[in-house]
């Protein structure tokens, strides 16, 4: 009956995610070849948000199932130290040549064969939320009754560099918005509007899109 | 299950978990040992060779605060401080010696500067503190450089700023952990791209 009732919810009110996606091309962009690689990274330079670790490892994940060669993030800024840290890491495809001027990183890129910078920003974030839960427990059992909804809206642009080319191919953002269940009738049950995931699998499939 | 099933999943059960435990299990208390994370650096090495010494004050570096926002807050940072220096300060000389106490004066033989760092500040938020998703630590530093006669070259100061996000449920402790390790890490960051700079330091390697 719960689970009825919640899926009735899900089914009439939502519970589903609506993605905008907008790409812009600055210049052609070549098909990295086979032994070229590309490298996801997030931005967290803003003080209002933090690009997710895991959006920008779910974006790398879904590009390297189509087949591109994509470095993990966190062993690219670790093999890289300091100079892709959040205050050091170049903010424009320019700054880029001045990096290649350090031997120790030039040989780095080098080895590692970046054709493509894909740099990532922006967060999900819940927009709204209402409703209550109460939950009680005594000594014959416990229990929560209630219904709780949030709306989360996930906001991100990925700017494409060119490395052999030291410029900007163009930028791709998504824009996606959910609004999550959370009925309580003894047990809560979360039915949960994927906004994040949704975000994720539209941008990579846009930048493989956009690589081709 | 995938991360972002797992996420949504804690986001529900966040929620839930304010439901029914906001009362009964609230702490601000905070009671950690830094653990620091600090990467090889990629560098080229400066022509020099440095000595460094660690005051007490940074080796056994202890952050504590008892008011009524922040009861019993303990933070052990010394020994990822000292991991931090080393490791970088290990990859942007020649040779790094590290020495007991300050050497008498004239008796740094063989050395082309000896260094001492001093934790200057430290600062903190919550995002309970701030109305904000972001545990923060910002630590202020000064490198004092010398001579090996023993005479003062320059003070340096550099700051370290480090923030990690509330998600996945992460309790104080943990949020707290990984934003000073953030700014360990912002920290050694500066050094390796900045100190060249600091004109006796580039003069100094320039006359080498």
């Amino acid at each position: 009956m719960r689970i009825a009732v919640a899926a009735l919810i899900c089914s009439t009110a939502g519970c589903k995610s609506t993605t905008v996606v907008d790409v812009y091309r600055e210049s052609a962009s070549v098909a990295p070849q086979a032994d070229e690689a590309i490298v996801v990274l997030g931005r967290r330079h803003a003080v209002s948000h933090n690009t997710e670790e895991d959006f920008v490892d779910c974006v790398g994940r879904s590009l390297r199932q189509g087949s591109l060669n994509v470095i993990p993030e966190k062993q690219f800024v670790d093999s890289m130290y300091p100079y892709f840290e959040t205050s050091t890491a170049p903010t424009d495809v320019k700054n880029l040549d001045k990096l290649v001027q350090i031997p120790a990183i030039a040989a780095k890129l080098n080895e590692y064969r970046v054709r493509y910078f894909i740099w990532v920003d922006g967060a999900t974030e819940t927009v709204d939320k209402a409703g209550s839960i109460t939950c009680a427990i005594g000594p014959g059992g416990g229990g929560c009754f209630g219904f709780a909804y949030w709306e989360d809206e996930a906001n991100y642009e990925a700017s494409v560099w060119d490395f052999k080319n030291l410029a900007l191919s163009g930028k791709i953002s998504a824009e996606t918005q959910g609004t999550s269940f959370m009925p309580a009738v003894v047990i809560p049950i979360p039915l949960l509007a994927r906004v994040q995931s949704n975000a994720c699998k539209s941008m990579a499939t846009q930048i493989q899109d956009f690589l081709k | 299950m995938s991360a972002f099933t797992r996420f949504g999943i804690v986001r529900a059960g966040g929620l839930l978990a304010g439901v029914l435990l906001a009362a009964a299990c609230a702490t601000n208390k905070v009671a950690i040992t830094v653990a620091s994370d600090i990467p090889v650096p990629v560098t080229s090495r400066l022509p020099l060779k440095a000595g460094v010494h660690y005051p007490e004050a940074v080796s056994r570096h202890v952050y504590e605060e008892d008011s009524e926002d922040r009861p019993k807050w303990h933070i052990e940072s010394g020994a990822s401080q000292i991991a931090m220096f080393s490791q970088v300060l290990g990859s942007m000389f020649s040779e790094l010696r590290v020495m007991d106490a300050m050497p008498p004066q004239g008796s740094a033989a063989g050395l082309d500067l000896i260094l001492e760092p001093k934790i200057d500040e430290m600062q903190f938020s919550t995002p309970a503190e701030l109305k904000t998703e972001f545990f923060e630590a910002w630590i202020r530093y000064e490198l004092g450089v010398y001579k090996p006669d023993g005479s003062q070259l320059t003070t340096w100061r550099f700051e370290g700023y480090g923030k990690s996000s509330t998600a996945f449920m992460k309790n104080t402790n943990e949020g707290m952990n990984e934003a000073i390790n953030m700014a360990l890490r912002d920290a050694g960051a500066k050094m390796v791209v900045k100190f060249a700079e600091v004109p006796e330091i580039k003069s100094l390697a320039e006359g080498r």
